[in-house]
């Protein structure tokens, strides 16, 4: 059973060894921190779920110190309920400035008391704490389906952050702490199955019930991630979803801790048998999967898109298409773009005995199929503006985040969106860029290059997007879904009147050379560094 | 009662106090009418007021009510978010940590300094809304 914890911060180590002893009989577990340095450190990294903080923690008799009021007053343990205490309680000041709101929101404290009033006036501050801020269901009976456990999922969100194993056992503390605030009015929580494994968060279902009485249980979708990352979703959300069509607007409740925060998204439907749209795309008929597309665009395509332009972007399209793939010099400069590029063509060479010839700031040449076959070096485009595209470039509101883990799909087909952190302005196609790029590149398994080049050929000529792609088979399965998803997709994109098909090939090349540097397998890199020289060559036919 | 208003501004208060011709009240209303408009209520009155408009900051003298708390209770049982300020003569630090725990916006000494008053309340107005819960402890 996991214990609630106090934090007891005090410069006089007879007053706090002598108060941590009273609180340790009334069974919390007591972190102590004789300076104001172990203070912040056990803030920073230890489970605290309230901190008890003396106003002068560095000098005694100096009035001018309140080091433990300001340290209350850090936005970075914002989370964690405070109790001021000090010795010297008859300035009044002292009590209005740990109380009242700041500017940014909440007081630096919840409470106030003095030393002399006795152990049993802080206990009882305490207990309400506890009650009133903490709110942590202790006897919620928390279950896993599959063998996992909050180690994991600390492990999972962390990811290279932290390796420390104390460490992680401390954090996945935190996270279970955040599942008993999440469900603080249920008796038990049955954790199933992880729906995805994007990097940083653990997004998994959530069976509830009431009370123990009550067999009735309730559906709930759970995202743990960091603070920001829920921030920003919480945010995105509240600032856009008047917009989404209401049967996807779920009730959402939020948690924060202070590594980790929770969403819960209690559905209204009863979506609960639902996968991902990748894992949907993996296991689905072209036909089936192009029906789902069908009704998420018309339902999108009437709350989002069809939204007036939002704002006109004085950067050019190269600048913006750069930025989003994460490509600007700052991140990828030039050189280690081209290092990458020629890596996975040394692979190409290696693996797929294929003769390829780069030849850096020029060209490549494959020689498939008895051809040689060459394209401009793909720089020349994502670093070099060979082609430049003059502003202003018109945002939309969009649903951003279209990795395929944003949506939810039932066995009938119903589809639910999940991930509300990537709405807001962007350029206009940015989502069927996206979920095109995921399709082509990302989803498909298939390696076999031949096969890869006729699947990319019959995709990178630039053409009317509402012209009919005409599909002609590759042999490979997956790359054949593929290519009649992508055929409706563009006509899907091809509706709205400002989807213009230079615009969108452009960021489809930007994706690719995005998947080229990135760390995906090397032949999902081969896959995107064939596609993203086809591109280029279909741009250079066009005149400027 | 409430009286009706005579020069409305943007903004509109209530003090929960003594009489308006007393000196401090003098000083409130001369020190908000800048920002909008003041009414003067008795303690016996004030849930009525409340109940009848949405002020968006009351003021409590403490000195003129009998229980400061209990009648913050109220008030906050009409309008949950109620930005609710105790001005006194003399402040202390026991009442000082009561009124918060009970939800006050602010808890202030008594000034004669119109500025001073007026930024205090401007303040007060700035604040992010607070949480709608009545806190308190036994």
């Amino acid at each position: 059973m996991p214990r609630a914890t106090i934090l007891f911060a005090d410069n006089d180590a007879d007053f706090l060894n002598a108060r941590a002893e009273f609180l340790e009989k009334a069974g919390y577990q007591v972190l102590r921190a004789y300076t104001l340095e172990q203070a912040r450190q056990q803030l920073s990294e230890a489970r605290v779920h309230v901190a008890i903080l003396d106003v002068r923690m560095e000098e005694d008799d100096d009035p001018r110190d309140i080091s433990g009021l300001v340290l209350a007053k850090d936005p970075a343990y914002r989370v964690i309920p405070k109790i001021i205490l000090t010795g010297r309680a008859h300035e009044y000041e002292i009590v209005r400035e740990a109380l009242r709101a700041l500017p940014e929101g909440s007081p630096p404290a919840v409470d106030f008391v003095a030393k002399q009033e006795g152990p049993e006036v802080l206990i009882r501050a305490i207990g309400w704490a506890f009650a009133e801020h903490v709110r942590i269901n202790w006897d919620l009976d928390i279950r896993f389906v599959e063998p996992q456990s909050f180690y994991g999922w600390a492990r999972q969100i962390s990811g290279r952050r932290v390796s420390d194993d104390q460490l992680l056992y401390e954090r996945a503390q935190e996270i279970e702490d955040l599942i008993r605030k999440a469900f603080y009015e249920h008796s038990k929580v049955l954790l199933d199955i992880i729906l995805t494994d994007r990097e940083g968060e653990v997004l998994a279902w959530a069976r509830i019930q009431k009370s123990k009485e009550e067999l009735i249980e309730e559906v709930a979708l759970l995202r743990c991630s960091t603070p920001g990352a829920i921030r920003a979703e919480r945010d995105a959300y509240e600032e856009w979803n008047r917009h989404l069509p209401q049967e996807w607007i779920p009730r959402l409740s939020w948690v924060e801790g202070m590594h980790f925060a929770a969403v819960s998204y209690h559905l209204n439907s009863d979506i609960e048998t639902a996968d991902c749209l990748a894992e949907y795309f993996q296991w689905h008929q072209a036909a089936e999967f192009v029906r789902v597309l069908d009704d998420f665009v018309d339902k999108v395509g009437k709350s989002i898109y069809n939204q007036p332009c939002l704002q006109k972007q004085q950067q050019t399209l190269n600048e913006i298409y750069r930025e989003r793939a994460g490509l600007t010099s700052d991140r990828v400069p030039e050189e280690v773009f081209q290092q990458a590029l020629a890596k996975v063509v040394e692979y190409i060479r290696l693996q797929h005995l294929v003769v390829v010839d780069f030849k850096p700031g020029r060209e490549v040449v494959f020689h498939l199929k008895g051809d040689e076959l060459v394209y401009p070096d793909p720089t020349l485009y994502v670093y070099k503006d060979a082609m430049l595209f003059t502003p202003p470039v018109f945002y939309r509101l969009t649903l951003g985040n279209m990795d395929g883990y944003n949506i939810l799909v039932d066995r009938q087909g119903r589809i639910q969106l999940i991930d509300f952190a990537g709405i807001g302005p962007a350029p206009a196609l940015s989502d069927f860029i996206a979920l095109e790029s995921k399709i082509r590149f990302d989803w498909v398994r298939t390696a076999d290059l031949e096969m890869v080049y006729a699947f990319e050929s019959q995709l990178s000529t630039i053409r009317p997007l509402k012209e009919p792609l005409e599909v002609t088979e590759t042999g490979a399965s997956d790359l054949d879904k593929a290519l009649k998803v992508l055929a409706r997709l563009r006509q899907l994109a091809a509706a709205f009147p400002w989807a213009d098909p230079l615009e969108y090939h452009f960021g489809i090349l930007f994706q690719a050379a995005r998947i080229i540097v990135s760390d995906a397998s090397l032949d999902c890199r081969a896959h995107a560094l064939i596609g993203a020289s086809m591109i280029c060559r279909s741009l250079s036919t066009i005149e400027p | 009662m409430v009286p009706s208003p005579s020069a409305l501004g943007p903004y509109t208060f209530l003090l929960v106090g003594k009489a308006p011709e007393a000196r401090w009240p003098m000083v409130l209303e001369q020190a908000l009418a800048l920002l909008g408009h003041l009414y003067i209520v008795p303690e016996e009155e004030a849930v009525h007021a409340v109940s009848e408009r949405a002020y968006d900051v009351v003021l409590i003298d403490a000195g003129a009510v009998q229980d400061v708390v209990r009648l913050m209770t109220h008030l906050r049982a009409q309008q949950p978010r109620l930005r609710i300020v105790v001005v006194t003569a003399s402040p202390t630090w026991q009442q000082s940590r009561e009124v918060f725990r009970a939800g006050a916006a602010d808890y202030l000494r008594k000034s004669l300094d119109k500025k001073k008053l007026r930024d205090q309340i401007r303040a007060v107005l700035e604040m992010p809304p607070l949480p709608p819960y009545p806190m308190g402890q036994e």
